[in-house]
C-alpha cells in the first residue's frame, strides 16, 4: 500500500518538476503541465485498480471486508468527496454567499445521524447492499425491487453531477469542448471501475483521498501567504478575508511596500460586499426557509445514500464501522473547512470588472489561477477535482451495478446464477449506467452541487425512512414500509415533474408555489418526514411484523 | 434482555438496560446536534434586522438633491451607483439599469468635447475587445496592450470629472459601466431606488457584527465550529459507547 502510494504520488508530482510555463487564459487553451498531471493521475488509478482487482463477487461488492478503520475512513471520505464537494460547494458559496454554507453543514452534519442511528446496526445486520437489507427486514420481494430501482436512480442522479464536474475539468485542462470532455472523462472512469470493482476502488479511494487533500490544501497556503493573511492555518486565516470582503478593500492595496494584484495585474481590492457573508441576503435570492430545507435534506439524505451505507459492509467489525465514520468525517471536514477559502479568495480576485462573471462550478480552479498560484499546482488541483469525481463515480457505479446484478438479477430475475454470471451482469449494468449518465450530463441541467442534492433528497425520501424505522422500530412492517415508500416516491415525483416542466419552459398549476416549497434541490424537508409518518400510521393499522424478524433485530442488531 | 418473549421495541422504548443507556446517549447527542445546527440559524433569523450600507444613505441624499447645480451632488450619485455596480451578484437587468444610470449622470457632468472623446474611446475599445477573441499570440498581446492603454487614458480623464482617484477600483468600474451612447431619457428613478435598496440592505445582528478569529461570528460558527462539533459528537459517541459496552461486558 505504502509503495503504491509513493509510486502514485511520484507519478503525479514528477511532471510538475519537468514542466514549466505560464497560464495566460482562464479557459480555451491546452494546458500541457496540468494535462500531464491529469493523465499520470488517471493512469496510476487504473494501475492500482488492476493490481487490486476484484476476483469474486464478495470482493466486487464489499472489498472482501478486509479494510481497516482508518483506511475505510479514507475510503468513505474519498467516496464522499465528489466534484460537488471539491468544485460545487465553493461555487455555491461564491454565487450565493451564506446560503452556500447550508451545503457545508448539510453534507457533514448528516454523518452524525449516520453514526448514531445506523452505522453499527447496518454492519450487525450483515447484508451486502441497501436493497438486501430492505428486502430482508421488510420480508418483501417488491420492496427489494423498488429499493434496488431507487438505489440505481439515486446513484444515477448523483453521477450526473460528477460527470459534469469531470467534463468541466477536462475542458479546462485539455481546452476541448464540454461534450468531448464529458465523453472522454466518462470513458476513463468506466474502464477503471470495470477493471477494479470495489476492492480496487477502495485501495484507490485511499490514494485518491491523499491526492484530493494535498491538491486542495496547497493552493490555500499559497493564497493566504501571498495576499498577506494568516497562512499557517488558511482555514482560520480566511476569516480576515471574509471581513475584508464585507468592508471592502480600496485600491491600490499595498502590503509591505508591494502592490497586491491578481494574475492579470488587477488590484486585489473589492467594493464593500456584505452580501457575501450575511445570512440569506436579499441579493442572493435565497431565504431562511431554503437554507434550513437544503441543510435538512442533505443531512437526512446523507444517512440514506446507498453508496455511503454500503461502505459499512466493507469493514471487518461493528466497532470498525463506527470508527470509520469518525475518521471519514474528520477527513471530509479537512476539505470542507477549506472550501470556503476558495470562495472568499475567488470573490476578491474576481472583483475587477474586467474579469467578468466566472463559471461558479470552476471557481476553485479559477481562484488558484487568478491568485497566480504556480500553474502546476493549479493543474494538480484540477487533477484532484477529477480524482474526487472519479472516486465517487466508481463507488456509485458499483452501488448501482450491485443493485442491478445482486438485488434484481440474482435475487429476482434469475436466482442461483453463478458468481461468474453475477460479475458479468454487474459489469454490464455499470456500462449501461455510465452511458445513460453521460447522456444526461451533457444536458447541463444545473450546478454540480444542485444536481447532486437531487440525489440526496431522493435518498432522504425513499431509503432513509426504511433504514431508520427498519432498525429502530420493530413495529414497522411490510405494509407500512410500502406506504411510506409510496409517500416518499410521490413527493419525489411531484418535485421532479415540476422541475422538468419548468425546464422545458411550460407551466403546471401552482408552478411557482411548488418550485419554491418543493424545489427539486430540497424537497426532502417534506418528503422524508411524510414517509416516516405514513410508515408509522400504516404499520400501526396493519398486520404486525413477524416475530422472527423482531427477534433478529433485538438479539442480533441491538444486542 | 429482560423478557424472552417481548420483542417489541423502538428507539424510545428499548428492552435492555444497555439499550436504555444507549437511547439516552443518542437522544442527548441528537438534541445537541439539532439545537446547534437549526437553533442557531433560528436565533440568527429572529435577531436579524435589515441594515443599510452607508452607501444607500449617500445615494438617497444625492438623489433628493437631484438637479442641484453643485457638481458634488452628481459625483456623490455616480460614486454611490458605482459601489453597487462593482458587486458581482447583480442580475443582468439590474446591471443594465445601473450602467444606464451611471452613463447618464456621469455624462451629465462632462462637457461636449470630453464626452465625444470618451464615447469614441469606448467604441474603439469595444471593437478591440471583439477582435481579441479571434487573435492569438503576439497579435493577442498587442490588442490587450492597446485596450489597457485606452482604458488608462479614459480613467485619467474620467477621474478628473468624477473626483475618483485614478488608481481606485471605482474608477475602473466606471469605465466598464459607461456606454458609448448617451441615454435619451433619465433612468427610471423608482426602479433605480429599488435596485439600490435591494443590493445595499443586509440582514445583520450582533451575531453577524461581532468578530471572532477575524470572522464575523455567525460565519465562523457555521463554517468552522459546526464541523468541529460534528466530529466531536461522533468521537464522543464512540468513546462513550465503547466505555458503556466494556462496563456491561458487551462484545459485538
Amino acid at each position: 500500500m505504502k509503495k503504491t502510494s509513493i509510486l502514485t504520488l511520484a507519478a503525479v508530482l514528477l511532471p510538475c518538476l519537468l514542466q514549466a510555463g505560464s497560464l495566460t487564459q482562464l479557459e480555451g487553451s491546452f494546458k500541457t503541465g496540468p494535462a500531464i498531471i491529469l493523465i499520470a493521475t488517471l493512469v496510476s488509478f487504473v494501475l492500482v485498480g488492476i493490481f487490486f482487482r476484484a476476483k469474486d463477487p464478495a470482493d466486487y461488492y464489499a472489498a472482501g471486508r478486509k479494510i481497516s478503520r482508518v483506511g475505510s475512513g479514507m475510503a468513505i471520505a474519498s467516496n464522499w468527496m465528489s466534484a460537488a464537494s471539491v468544485l460545487g460547494m465553493a461555487g455555491m458559496m461564491y454565487g450565493f454567499g451564506y446560503n452556500g454554507l447550508a451545503y457545508v453543514v448539510g453534507w457533514t452534519g448528516g454523518y452524525v445521524l449516520l453514526l448514531i442511528l445506523m452505522a453499527g446496526q447496518i454492519r450487525k445486520y450483515g447484508k451486502f447492499t441497501a436493497p438486501d437489507f430492505i428486502g430482508d427486514r421488510f420480508y418483501s420481494r417488491d420492496l427489494r425491487i423498488l429499493s434496488a430501482i431507487f438505489t440505481i436512480l439515486i446513484s444515477f442522479a448523483y453521477c450526473v453531477g460528477q460527470f459534469g464536474g469531470i467534463g468541466l475539468m477536462f475542458k479546462w485542462i485539455l481546452g476541448i469542448n464540454y461534450t468531448w470532455s464529458v465523453i472522454i472523462g466518462s470513458s476513463v472512469v468506466l474502464i477503471y471501475t470495470l477493471i477494479s470493482g470495489m476492492i480496487g476502488a477502495t485501495k484507490n479511494m485511499q490514494i485518491q483521498y491523499v491526492i484530493i487533500v494535498v491538491s486542495f490544501l496547497i493552493p490555500t497556503f499559497v493564497l493566504t501567504y501571498k495576499f498577506d493573511y494568516f497562512w499557517l492555518l488558511p482555514q482560520i486565516g480566511y476569516g480576515a478575508v471574509v471581513t475584508d470582503i464585507i468592508h471592502g478593500i480600496p485600491a491600490p492595496n499595498i502590503a509591505d511596500g508591494v502592490r497586491l494584484v491578481n494574475a492579470y495585474g488587477q488590484d486585489f481590492s473589492i467594493v464593500p460586499s456584505p452580501e457575501f457573508a450575511m445570512p440569506w441576503d436579499p441579493s442572493s435570492g435565497t431565504t431562511f426557509f431554503q437554507w434550513v430545507a437544503i441543510c435538512f435534506s442533505l443531512m437526512v439524505g446523507t444517512a440514506g445514500l446507498p453508496h455511503v451505507i454500503q461502505r459499512f459492509y466493507v469493514v471487518p467489525k461493528v466497532s470498525d464501522a463506527r470508527w470509520s465514520v469518525v475518521w471519514g468525517l474528520f477527513f471530509i471536514c479537512l476539505v470542507y473547512w477549506t472550501a470556503p477559502v476558495y470562495s472568499a479568495f475567488g470573490k476578491l480576485l474576481s472583483s475587477h470588472p474586467d474579469v467578468g462573471t466566472l463559471a461558479k462550478d470552476a471557481i476553485v480552479v479559477y481562484t488558484a489561477q487568478l491568485g497566480d498560484v504556480n500553474f502546476l499546482i493549479v493543474g494538480l488541483l484540477a487533477a484532484g477535482a477529477v480524482a474526487a469525481a472519479f472516486s465517487t463515480v466508481s463507488g456509485l457505479l458499483v452501488a448501482g451495478a450491485s443493485a442491478f446484478s445482486h438485488d434484481l438479477y440474482v435475487k429476482v430475475i434469475r436466482p442461483g446464477s453463478s458468481p461468474k454470471t453475477q460479475l458479468q451482469i454487474a459489469r454490464l449494468g455499470t456500462i449501461f449506467m455510465a452511458l445513460m449518465v453521460t447522456i444526461v450530463a451533457l444536458m447541463k441541467l444545473g450546478l454540480i452541487a444542485q444536481l447532486v442534492s437531487v440525489a440526496f433528497s431522493m435518498a432522504a425520501c425513499t431509503i432513509f425512512p426504511l433504514f431508520l424505522l427498519g432498525i429502530w422500530w420493530s413495529g414497522s412492517n411490510r405494509a407500512g414500509a410500502k406506504a411510506g415508500l409510496f409517500a416518499g416516491i410521490l413527493v419525489t415525483a411531484v418535485a421532479l415533474t415540476y422541475f422538468i416542466v419548468g425546464l422545458s419552459g411550460n407551466r403546471l398549476p401552482g408552478q411557482e408555489f411548488i418550485s419554491y416549497w418543493l424545489n427539486v434541490w430540497y424537497f426532502a424537508w417534506l418528503g422524508a418526514p411524510l414517509a416516516v409518518i405514513t410508515n408509522i400510521i400504516v404499520s400501526k393499522l396493519t398486520k404486525p411484523t413477524p416475530t422472527e424478524i423482531k427477534k433478529f433485530l433485538v438479539e442480533q442488531v441491538h444486542s | 434482555m429482560e423478557s424472552n418473549t417481548d420483542y417489541n421495541f423502538n428507539l424510545f422504548r428499548p428492552l435492555t438496560k444497555y439499550g436504555r443507556k444507549n437511547r439516552n446517549m443518542i437522544i442527548t447527542l441528537l438534541c445537541i446536534w439539532v439545537v446547534a445546527v437549526f437553533g442557531f440559524q433560528i436565533l440568527l433569523r429572529v435577531m436579524q434586522k435589515p441594515v443599510a450600507e452607508p452607501t444607500l444613505e449617500r445615494f438617497q441624499e444625492a438623489w433628493a438633491r437631484q438637479g442641484d447645480p453643485d457638481p458634488a451632488v452628481n459625483r456623490q450619485l455616480v460614486q454611490s451607483l458605482l459601489l453597487v455596480a462593482g458587486k458581482n451578484v447583480l442580475k443582468p437587468a439590474d446591471r443594465n439599469l445601473l450602467n444606464q444610470a451611471i452613463t447618464f449622470y456621469f455624462y451629465g457632468m462632462t462637457d461636449d468635447s470630453s464626452r465625444t472623446l470618451m464615447m469614441q474611446s469606448l467604441e474603439e475599445m469595444k471593437e478591440l475587445k471583439t477582435s481579441l477573441g479571434n487573435s492569438k499570440d503576439e497579435a493577442y498581446l498587442q490588442i490587450k496592450d492597446n485596450i489597457l492603454a485606452i482604458q488608462q487614458q479614459m480613467i485619467n480623464e474620467s477621474s478628473r470629472i468624477s473626483g475618483l482617484s485614478p488608481g481606485s477600483l471605482e474608477s475602473q468600474i466606471l469605465i466598464s459601466s459607461l456606454q458609448p451612447e448617451l441615454p435619451a431619457i433619465s433612468p427610471d428613478g423608482q426602479a433605480l431606488a429599488a435596485v439600490m435598496k435591494h443590493y445595499l440592505t443586509h440582514n445583520q445582528s450582533v451575531l453577524t457584527d461581532k468578530k471572532f478569529l477575524g470572522f464575523p461570528f455567525h460565519y465562523f460558527y457555521t463554517a468552522v465550529f459546526l464541523l468541529v462539533l460534528f466530529v466531536g459528537l461522533c468521537l464522543a459517541y464512540n468513546i462513550l459507547l465503547g466505555r458503556r459496552q466494556r462496563l456491561e461486558g458487551i462484545e459485538e
